[in-house]
């Protein structure tokens, strides 16, 4: 029975990928759900599967990609096994995106008015004029100086910072229930970070949409979230609201990670590194996927870290962790 | 042992046990392996190597000498540009067995395919050679110069390539006088400038990447810069197109020798072979099928072998 | 504390040609009359965003690129006076390790041979003697000895980037330019190769100038921490007191925007307007003016020159802020 204001309820969402060595699963078995004007974070490191998971529930996975089993709720739709076309009507209108770079998000060959005007165009059935007038609204609200001429530029003319505030014009513009923000900020400057990470909040407390945001960096998350939820290899690791998590942390990798990022005005002699490195998604081991790198396991545990992988074990409905260190405490 | 003995053994990540598994794999080892796994690399590959053999074998395969005049020299008259013989099909066991039939100076046509395999091989590589050597070195100058250097090698290759490109070769051979080491010359030059063009630009590229810089900062000279790191990997892409060259160049020569400026008769060149019986299309057929078909499977192979390459060289590719 | 270097008025001004001919219709002032000394022994952070000029500055620093103007003083010795030949020699005293491991090491060569390149240079005639040399510098950096015939594809990011670190110490170096050496690696895998950095600095006893628009690892890593922007040094001071005694309008935004993985504390931003100007076309005098949330009026006319004044001892901040305090 789920909550009134539950938006988007994602179940057991497992993807893979067809490579020459087989298929490969980016994403395993996870479990999300967000409220109407939360913002969640998924944080994790490069190939834990945050984007890939963003791109099975928006129906963006590359042609070598598909989902293998779940279910993601949307408003009474499951997501995930909607036909492309059905999708369309979703995507930019109640369910929004916006990527990386936005350099590349942009066609460059379009101006940037036509290009905002174009989502009121197609989702809200306006004509170009009215498409027009409501895409200079939308520059003027996501704080672009001088809207009027810069509606007749061309994406290359933009800062990257600015690009970027198009693109969440572009995506908000209908008012969308969910906004998914992949990495929005990793490739601008830490002062133009801020501004857009602030505009994103003012416009979050306007339209009440929710957002899935995810990032490497926890600094961000620690502004940002109301919920978190960590990755790794392609599993969720840890979970909760974001003060539970980072003041109390229960998995070794969280934990870990926390130590090892320098933190300003901390300065410290040493950081203390997680040892060895991430493994590769084709040759995972049978038992816990952190294991090797695990500093706080064992001899009690160990046989189990070692062979099986760990179900998440939750401490409360808010918190949980995926560690069988925390066996005994459900 | 200081502490940095401790840090390593602390990063030494296992990597004996995962690397050690495999061997050490070169780029040219994956290149191959890729190239083998797609078809059109296997065929083009395969036909090539067919063709190398026929060219190689040919005293064994070949009945006649390609330049033998036939008459009077075997035992049933022959007419002139005889439809094909073979025995096999039902042909009268008494004539004597031409499978592609006679040429109109009575000579055996399937010889001469044979033969101009050879021909029509080395008119393939000698061009593409010469024009990839001189291309590359042009290129390379060019690109690592820069400034007036750069402009005047660009603006001669421009001036090349602002001509048709047979119509010029045939110009050339005009000039110089038509036979098949002119024809060879002319189709280098003409092709030439597509090579420098190409080297340039991926020079340039390569010029910039951080391991050239690396080396640059390390004390390596000019010399050692261009030689061992960059122009080993600004090759690529001319070695396709190379490759797609040499079937190009065949084509070339081919035209030229069929208006009468390449090989001169009695060579058994395919365009040269083309070109004399023209006017035979309706009664003579073979004449003008063979050879035509000769030359197309030779490029054929060539392109498929080319495509396949680049398809493997493709970095993008990279899993 | 001996100087192993000093800058003094750098300039590196890049061309921008347009037209047929090339004609030259405008200067990127990527570096712009830098000054600046690193002593020896010291981890010298320079911070500055995308623009600042950065990276121009360890590039030309390790002569990479050629300065417009200014001298460089490597160890008492004027870099401009060597000819070519001589500063190739010199080179084995300085060196620079590259932010992406992607594109660092050449796909074409071993890894043992990229880094023996660099004995072979400087005239290490023995095969066998340059070979061991680079498996104890691999073993240093925590690579497989055994892993010398491998090639780059077959490495990872990290790992890749402790390479390019051995490759750039084989030859003893007195000086490392580390141009933003860990920003294209994943978080877990930052924190050992900053710290294999600072172990290599104590054992090998070497002078960093560490490049990177992360201030929370400039920080840490760092003695000394220089503030850039488009161009120009604003704020140079020891790292230890930047949080709390940092002067600059630009360095205290740049502070405060860095996001705090602490959720129990808000803070107050300094949220800059607008974007950073186009470093061809810099705002005349004090180049932050026009995003300082506190210029006066002189400062708004561009009639104050940009210079260091060292208001405490080793504290050093650009004069146009000094004056608005």
């Amino acid at each position: 029975m789920s909550n009134q204001s539950t938006q988007l309820e994602v179940k057991n969402l497992t993807t893979c990928f067809k490579t020459s060595k087989g298929d490969v699963v980016a994403v395993d078995d996870i479990s999300f759900s967000i409220k109407k004007g939360e913002t969640l974070c998924i944080v994790g490191e490069s190939g834990c599967g945050k984007s890939v998971s963003a791109l099975s529930v928006m129906g963006l996975l590359p042609t070598s990609g598909y989902v293998k089993s779940g279910s993601a709720i949307f408003q009474n739709n499951d997501l995930l096994l909607m036909s492309s076309k059905e999708l369309e009507k979703f995507r930019g209108n109640r369910l929004s995106m916006i990527f990386q770079d936005p350099g590349s998000s942009l066609n460059p060959v379009m101006r940037v008015g036509d290009q905002v005007s174009e989502i009121f165009q197609i989702h809200l059935n306006m004509s170009k004029h009215e498409g027009l007038e409501k895409a200079l609204e939308m520059l003027k609200q996501v704080e672009i100086p001088d809207p009027e001429s810069r509606m007749l530029a061309f994406p290359h003319e933009l800062s990257g910072g600015m690009a970027q505030r198009i693109m969440i014009a572009i995506a908000l513009a209908c008012n969308p229930d969910i906004l998914i923000a992949d990495e929005p900020t990793t490739a601008l400057d830490v002062t133009i970070q801020s501004q857009i990470l602030n505009l994103m909040s003012e416009m979050q407390l306007k339209t009440q949409t929710a957002i899935i945001l995810i990032t490497h960096d926890l600094g961000v998350v620690a502004e940002m979230a109301d919920n978190v939820l960590v990755m790794y290899c392609g599993q969720i690791v840890e979970y909760g609201d974001v003060k539970t998590v980072f003041n109390s942390p229960i998995h070794p990798y969280t934990k870990a990670l926390m130590k090892s990022i320098p933190v300003i005005g901390k300065k410290t002699r040493r950081l203390d590194a997680i040892p060895g490195r991430v493994p590769s998604l084709d040759m995972l081991p049978s038992g816990c996927r952190f294991e090797k790198r695990c500093i706080e396991k064992n001899n009690y545990v160990l046989t189990n870290c070692q062979n099986k992988i760990p179900p998440i074990f939750s401490l409360d409905s808010l918190h949980g962790s995926r560690c069988w260190l925390e066996k005994g405490n459900e | 042992m200081s502490k940095l003995g401790k840090v390593s053994k602390n990063l030494s990540d296992n990597l004996d046990e995962e690397l050690l598994l495999q061997k050490p794999v070169s780029v040219w080892k994956r290149t191959i392996k890729r190239l083998l796994s797609k078809r059109s690399g296997k065929i083009g590959l395969l036909l090539i190597c067919v063709i190398f053999v026929i060219a190689i074998a040919a005293p064994i395969i070949a009945p006649y000498d390609p330049q033998e005049v036939l008459i009077g020299k075997e035992v049933v008259k022959l007419k002139k540009r005889e439809a094909p013989c073979i025995h096999v099909f039902g042909c009268d066991k008494v004539k004597p067995q031409h499978i592609m039939g006679i040429d109109g100076n009575y000579r055996d046509q399937f010889s001469r395919i044979i033969y101009g395999s050879r021909i029509s091989l080395s008119i393939g590589f000698s061009t593409v050679s010469f024009a990839v050597v001189g291309g590359v070195l042009l290129g390379a100058l060019a690109a690592f110069f820069g400034g007036w250097i750069d402009n005047i090698i660009m603006r001669m290759m421009d001036v090349i390539l602002g001509f048709p490109s047979l119509l010029l070769a045939i110009a050339i051979v005009a000039v110089l006088g038509p036979g098949i080491r002119n024809a060879l010359l002319a189709i280098a030059i003409v092709t030439l400038p597509a090579y420098a063009r190409l080297t340039r630009a991926s020079v340039l590229t390569v010029k910039e990447l951080d391991y050239v810089k690396a080396s640059l900062a390390l004390g390596a000279s000019p010399t050692r810069l261009l030689l061992f790191r960059i122009l080993p990997n600004s090759l690529t892409p001319i070695v396709v197109l190379a490759t797609l060259g040499i079937a190009t160049a065949i084509l070339d020569a081919a035209g030229l020798s069929f208006l009468g400026l390449g090989a001169q008769p009695p060579t058994p060149e395919w365009g040269t072979m083309l070109g004399s019986e023209r006017n035979q299309v309706f009664s003579a057929p073979h004449l003008v099928f063979f050879p035509g078909i000769a030359i197309m499977i030779t490029v054929l192979a060539f392109n498929l072998f080319g495509d396949g390459l680049r398809d493997a060289l493709d970095p993008r590719l990279n899993d | 504390m001996k100087k192993l270097v000093e800058i003094k008025n750098l300039v590196k001004h890049f061309p921008v040609k347009k037209g047929l001919f090339k004609k030259t219709v405008g200067l990127v002032k990527a570096v712009d009359d830098i000054s600046l000394d690193i002593f020896e022994g010291e981890t010298l952070g320079l911070v500055g965003e995308s623009g600042c000029g950065k990276s121009t500055l360890g590039r030309v620093l390790v002569r990479l690129i050629d300065s417009t103007s200014g001298e460089i003083i490597f160890n008492n010795k004027n870099l401009n006076s060597f000819s070519n030949k001589q500063l190739r020699h010199q080179r084995k005293f300085f060196q620079i390790i590259f932010q992406d491991p992607n594109s660092s090491l050449d796909p074409r060569a071993t890894i043992g041979k990229s880094i023996e390149e660099a004995l072979v240079i400087h005239g290490v005639k023995n095969q066998i003697e340059r070979q061991n040399r680079v498996r104890d510098m691999l073993d240093l950096v925590g690579i497989s000895p055994n892993a010398y015939d491998r090639f780059p594809h077959e490495f990872s990011g990290g790992q890749r980037q402790r390479i390019g670190i051995a490759r750039a110490l084989i030859l003893k170096p007195k000086l490392v330019v580390c141009d933003e050496p860990v920003s294209a690696l994943d978080v877990s895998v930052q924190a050992q190769v900053l710290n294999l950095l600072n172990d290599l600095k104590e054992e090998l006893s070497l002078t960093l100038l560490f490049i990177s628009h992360n201030l929370s690892v400039v920080e840490n890593v760092s003695d000394r921490i220089a503030i850039m922007y488009l161009g120009h040094i604003v704020e140079l001071l020891e790292s230890s007191k930047f949080a709390a005694n940092c002067k600059h309008p630009y360095s205290k935004a740049l502070l405060s925007a860095i996001p705090i993985p602490d959720p129990n504390i808000k803070k107050k931003r300094i949220i800059l307007k607008g974007d950073v100007p186009s470093p061809i076309n810099p705002p005349s005098g004090c180049v932050f003016r026009t995003r300082c949330p506190t210029p006066t009026h002189d400062c708004k006319e561009g009639n104050i020159d940009m210079g260091l004044i060292e208001v405490s001892p080793g504290h050093w901040v650009d004069q146009c802020c000094v004056n608005c305090g």
